[in-house]
């Protein structure tokens, strides 16, 4: 029985690769909203490309990732904000 | 006594469903290999030319089945039920016991009108992510929702693929459907959701702060999913009226794709490469393997079989029918199951000139049985699949659980229903 349910679910892989995008939907409107962005492999370390490309599955990696790209996003929407509300005093200040 | 020809198509026929069912090849190739073994005996043995095999396929079935797919998807493009979803998730309110009815009813109503497949991914997902942001556990909402879209669809000509086949062969409109099983049907959604709230109660989880949300987020142009549900308000009113125009289902069922197709404006061939060809090629083939046991004799033989084991009594051969269909539902496609027992049934007309009990039998047989197993059909592996990708792992004994106790609870409602609605 356990081969036969492997077998199956084996088959239904182009379903499941829908069944992700139709969940990533959902979790956009539901969930912590996420965008993804592409990192580079950094001028001078172009012999490391194995290396570079296993950081994608690194736990560790992630985690230092997250954390800092946390901290460029806070500041960024601290700019983003100061920038809306000076330029909400600009136009007050017009009028 | 059978003739050689006879035991060859039976055999060929039996093969067919064996590498179906054991998922040795895929359903489109083992009912290819058995329509390609049908044409190459007949020829052998005098039996059946090319020319006649191809004469078997019924046509209007395949156009029918083309014209609501590609209706179909044009309108799930639009995201109009995703919304829906969404309300009904947001309608809980955090509630696990709420959730769980709307999911239940949503799944059944959206399998209305999409395919089983689409349906379950489209539930499932939302069911994953609610279940994930709530912490709840995915596998009540994900058997339960597998369930519910087998069962949504059962009352109407254009519910199910196995409705599209019977309906064809009996001539029963999109009417006669719904005036033979919409009560059904409606009661079968009720009982069938009390049933697995009863069996999943514990599991549910407890209520806390739903996540604040607009189910309309996605959505990048409303105009679209307005004209989706112009659409649906259009297919059912020509449904409704084809009658009276002397046109067949399919017909109608062509114009509203290609309505649909201008009106939403989507890109069409796109649209065509989601057509599930691997369920039309198995219908067409499929035909000429019965095309093949009805020449031959065989089916008749069965038919009489039927007749004699009935004694002409409409509540044995209903029984019969109702039962046993269900019950190779749950094992091989309902499909085949309906393909194989829409002939011998036709074959049936000299009991009674009235056969719409036997015919409504055959409907509820065939669509209430395709959840009793995971095999059964692939909204249920689907919904193990997608249980995977959420990292829980539900056995084929676990999901048969729910999927017996719901299908016995079906079938004995169904039974009752057939006495009271047809008098027997």
């Amino acid at each position: 029985m356990m081969g036969l349910r492997e077998r199956i679910l084996k088959r239904e892989k182009r379903s499941m690769e829908r069944y992700k995008e139709e969940r990533e939907t959902f979790e956009k409107v539901m969930g912590t909203p996420k965008i993804n962005v592409s990192v580079e492999l950094p001028k001078g370390y172009e012999d490391r490309r194995e290396d570079f490309l296993d950081l994608e599955k690194e736990k560790s990696f992630l985690k230092d990732a997250n954390r800092a790209l946390g901290r460029v996003v806070k500041k960024h929407l601290k700019m983003k904000e100061k920038a809306e509300k000076e330029k909400a005093a600009e136009s007050k200040d017009k009028q | 006594m059978l003739d050689i020809t006879s035991i060859v198509f039976i055999g060929i026929y039996l093969l067919t469903l064996l590498l179906a069912s054991t998922e040795t090849t895929s359903l489109s190739v083992a009912a290819l290999i058995g329509a390609f073994l049908t044409v190459l005996f007949g020829l052998i043995y005098g039996a059946l030319t090319p020319e006649e095999a191809i004469g078997f396929i019924d046509f209007r079935v395949i156009l029918l089945l083309v014209g609501v797919m590609v209706t179909f998807e044009v309108i799930e493009r639009s995201g109009l039920f995703r919304v829906l979803a969404l309300y009904a998730i947001r309608y809980s309110k955090g509630d696990p016991k709420v959730l769980f009815f709307s999911l239940c009813f949503v799944s059944a109503a959206v399998s209305l009108f999409l395919s089983d497949v689409t349906a379950i991914l489209l539930i499932a997902a939302a069911a994953g992510t609610i279940a994930r942001i709530m912490d709840y556990d995915p596998v009540p909402y994900f058997v339960s929702a597998a369930i519910m879209i087998n069962l949504g669809g059962t009352s109407t000509l254009i519910g199910s693929t196995s409705n599209m086949i019977i309906g064809m062969a009996s001539g029963l409109s999109f009417l006669d459907f719904l005036n033979f099983l919409a009560v059904c049907e409606i009661i079968l959604w009720v009982l069938t959701s009390i049933t697995l709230y009863l069996l999943y109660k514990p599991r549910l989880g407890e209520k806390k702060p739903p996540p604040v949300y607009d189910p309309w987020g996605e959505i990048e142009d409303r105009k679209t999913v307005y004209k989706a549900g112009f659409i649906i308000a259009l297919f059912l009113t020509l449904f409704l009226l084809y009658e009276r125009w002397n046109v067949g289902p399919e017909i109608i069922a062509l114009a509203c794709a290609v309505i649909a197709l201008v009106v939403v404006g989507v890109d069409a061939g796109s649209v065509f490469r989601q057509i599930d060809w691997e369920t039309i090629f198995f219908i067409g083939s499929f035909f000429i393997i019965i095309g093949g046991l009805e020449k031959s004799g065989v089916l008749k033989a069965v038919s009489e079989a039927v007749l004699n084991v009935s004694h002409g009594n409409q509540f044995i051969a209903a029984l019969l029918t109702l039962w046993s269909s269900a019950f190779l539902s749950a094992f091989v496609s309902n499909i085949a199951v309906a393909l194989t027992y829409t002939p011998i049934i036709g074959m049936m007309h000299g009991m009674n000139s009235n056969m719409n009990y036997l015919w409504s039998a055959l409907v509820l047989g065939t669509n209430l049985g395709g959840a009793a197993t995971p095999v059964s059909g692939a909204v249920c592996i689907l919904a193990i699949g997608a249980l995977k990708e959420e990292n829980v792992n539900l056995s084929f004994a676990e999901f048969s659980k729910a999927g017996v106790l719901t299908t016995i609870v079906q079938l004995a409602f169904a039974t009752i229903y057939l006495i009271l609605r047809f008098g027997m």
